[in-house]
């Protein structure tokens, strides 16, 4: 869950989001990794 | 004029520390000033201070992935963390709840020790295998950057600073914050993740464009 600024990095929340959406986090204990190492 | 960056993030947090050296990049690489202060965010609240197992069983139990398939995936974590020079031991790694460790940060924000300690209490958790979540052992790591020893064991011990952790984790709660490490430059620009460097430089050139 990441709320308001789910929808991605236009014009979201009380936020101008920057960036990938894709981006990795750590949410809830839980890391997400990607599938492959990136270079 | 200084960019303020704030940035919310946990000291259990692989990505974390990952996006701490992508920002650090970041920084290297703009030359106006910037003025940084971390804010608390626990991911695992429930955790215990002492929890009996390896970080494969707490994240085994967490994801109800089996313990072959966690492996692999810190396996993957700390091949990425090492492409930025960090040396994860995932092995060593003593997984504990973070509460009292946002706490001496805020001290160390008090006497303007925040960013060493920050530091100190990352690699200590996943390079060096150090307990990060009793009294006695932040007090050794605090120590290390300049704080008071026993002034920070009487702040522990008082939860002197229990009620700005709170407050930093209503703040998220408020902003919609799900997942870190999370950065907010002058208040108004938002970045989520372990993002590449450029994307930081391009936030923070924009935040002092605007601010000028």
């Amino acid at each position: 869950m990441t709320g308001q600024f789910e929808s991605g990095p236009s014009e979201t929340g009380p936020f101008e989001m920057l960036g990938d959406d894709d981006a990795p986090v750590c949410e809830d204990g839980v890391c997400e990794i990607p599938e492959q190492p990136k270079p | 004029m200084s960019v303020k960056v704030d940035i919310w993030s946990d000291i259990a947090c692989p990505w974390c520390y990952v996006g701490k050296r992508r920002f650090e990049k970041a920084l290297a690489q703009y030359d106006g000033d910037v003025e940084i202060e971390y804010h608390s965010f626990e991911l695992a609240p429930d955790t215990p201070v002492d929890f009996e197992g390896s970080e494969v069983d707490f994240l085994s139990k967490h994801k109800g992935m089996p313990a072959e398939q966690t492996r692999q995936m810190l396996g993957q974590m700390t091949e990425l963390a090492a492409a930025e020079g960090l040396a994860y031991d995932f092995d060593a790694l003593l997984h504990t709840n973070t509460r009292l460790a946002h706490q001496v940060l805020h001290l160390a924000k008090a006497h303007g020790k925040q960013i060493e300690l920050k530091e100190r209490l990352l690699k200590a958790y996943f390079e060096q295998g150090h307990h990060v979540g009793r009294v006695e052992d932040l007090a050794d790591l605090a120590a290390e950057v300049g704080l008071d020893r026993a002034e920070v064991v009487t702040a522990l011990t008082d939860g002197t600073y229990a009620d700005a952790v709170e407050a930093d984790i209503d703040q998220a709660m408020e902003y919609g914050i799900g997942g870190v490490p999370f950065f907010v430059f002058d208040g108004r620009i938002g970045v989520s993740g372990a993002q590449d460097p450029s994307v930081f430089v391009g936030a923070l050139q924009q935040a002092a464009g605007a601010s000028q």
